[in-house]
């Protein structure tokens, strides 16, 4: 057995400040985005301008196609905020909340693509393709 | 060894911003040698204030690229740096309107200025001498992708000289820098934080210093405006007319906007860079002369 090493996360994805977080397939890629981005924005100083305003603009974007109202077009959006985020802003926080958002869409973008296309779904189950068991009850959706 | 940092040090740097090269001294920021260069080289900057110590930094609108680090060690800077909080080294090469980069860069955080901001120039007293609404027409993009709801802030009341409208306020934070250091008494600050952070006075007391409306010459869009002019007319039917004031504290540079034979309001007079002429001398410009 070999040891997590740096290299392991060598994938285009974010190591961060050395901590880690583990999902299994079963956990919704789109929620998850959502929840870093909501923490980012909520953590941002507000000092310079992209961080202060593309933090919550993501969050926002994030919150809507989590909640089936999102379109096609927002996936290209998003990845464009991110890139004009990261590595313009004066502190790593910037570049932190950027990653998490490109990696999910350069790994998962089909999980997106099924929250769009399936927006009642996404609103009735907490997951996008991954095979979560429970499904949330949504009194406003349900007939009964 | 110390006496050879000594001798190199009164040597001037030599830079090259856009393929044009200039010679500044040791210290000098990028945007201050684009600045000697003057013209389009020139990187727009919302936060920066040549007169206010701390400031600059904030806004992100000043990025450039340094495509060779120095002379010595000539390797590229991975990120675009903020020109106005970046010094020179000697043969740096910097690309302002030549790097692709820096100009999506700058589109970019134009787009998250106004991302938030209520565009309402035409009920605005800044148009015609905002610099954002400039800022916008020379490097924005048409539209705004953004659908959801702007951001609202409470009315606040900051006193009878001064109007304060949160919502237009780019965060650029030059009225604090002003507060701290030109009048005796800081009242108003940034309270809250990201994108909820505002400016305001505690407990809403009035800034009635004597020297507070210099916050409203350094506020580059229409957050801060002078109340003694509101709505009284609009910026570009009036005419500017330089004017001297004999004052004990400043250095009497002063504007005169006049309509015909009236004059509406009276303004520290401005430099090319939007900047009040010199604050010299604790050359100050007092509110007095607003409601003479
Ligand atoms: S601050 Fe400038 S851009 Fe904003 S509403 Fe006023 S004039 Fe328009
Ligand atoms: S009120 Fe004006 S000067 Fe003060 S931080 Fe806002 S934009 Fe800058
Ligand atoms: S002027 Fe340089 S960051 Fe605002």
């Amino acid at each position: 057995m070999k040891a997590l090493q740096m290299e392991d996360f060598a994938t285009g994805s974010m190591m961060g400040s050395g901590g880690f977080i583990v999902l299994d397939d079963t956990q919704c890629v789109v929620k998850h985005t959502y929840t870093l981005a909501r923490f980012y924005r909520h953590e941002s100083c507000g000092q310079c301008s992209p961080c202060r305003e593309g933090t919550g603009w993501m969050e926002k974007i994030l919150l809507k196609i989590d909640s089936g109202k999102g379109v096609m077009s927002d996936i290209d959006l998003l990845w464009d905020i991110q890139r004009k985020i990261e590595g313009n802003t004066i502190c790593p926080l910037g570049d932190a909340a950027a990653w998490p958002v490109a990696a999910a869409i350069r790994h998962f973008r089909d999980e997106f693509e099924w929250h769009i296309n399936n927006p009642e779904d996404c609103l009735r189950k907490n997951y996008g393709l991954a095979g979560y068991a429970d499904e949330i009850h949504v009194p406003v959706l349900s007939n009964e | 060894m110390a006496e050879e940092v000594k001798k190199e040090a009164p040597a001037n740097f030599k830079v090259t911003i856009d393929n044009i090269t200039v010679e500044v001294a040791p210290g000098t920021t990028i945007l201050n040698a684009a600045r000697q260069i003057g013209g389009d080289v020139t990187p727009p900057a919302m936060c920066y204030y040549s007169k206010l110590e701390g400031s600059g930094g904030k806004c992100r609108t000043c990025l450039v690229e340094v495509a060779q680090g120095s002379e010595k060690d000539p390797r590229p800077m991975p990120k675009l740096m903020a020109s106005c909080r970046t010094t020179v080294m000697d043969g740096m090469v910097v690309k302002n309107i030549t790097s692709e980069r820096v100009q999506d860069a700058r589109a970019g955080v134009v787009e998250f200025l106004l991302l938030n901001h209520p565009l309402d120039c035409p009920i605005c007293d800044q148009a015609g001498e905002c610099h954002l609404q400039d800022l916008g027409y020379d490097h924005g993009k048409e539209g705004t992708r953004y659908e959801f709801k702007r951001r609202t802030f409470e009315k606040e009341d900051i006193g009878p000289y001064i109007q304060l409208h949160m919502t237009r306020c780019i965060l650029c934070y030059r009225c604090t820098y002003v507060a701290d250091q030109l009048t005796d008494k800081r009242v108003h600050g940034i309270l809250d934080r990201g994108d909820h952070a505002e400016i305001s006075t505690y407990i809403s007391k009035a800034i009635d210093n004597d020297f507070s409306g210099n916050m409203i010459d350094v506020c580059p869009v229409g957050a801060l405006t002078d109340k003694t002019f509101r709505f009284k007319n609009r910026v570009w039917f009036t005419k500017p007319v330089d004017a001297h004031r004999d004052c004990p504290t400043c250095c009497g540079k002063v504007t005169l906007w006049n309509r015909g034979d009236e004059v509406l309001r009276v303004t520290a007079r401005k430099d090319e860079w939007g900047e009040v002429q010199s604050y010299d001398d604790k050359a100050r410009l007092d509110l007095q002369y607003l409601s003479f």
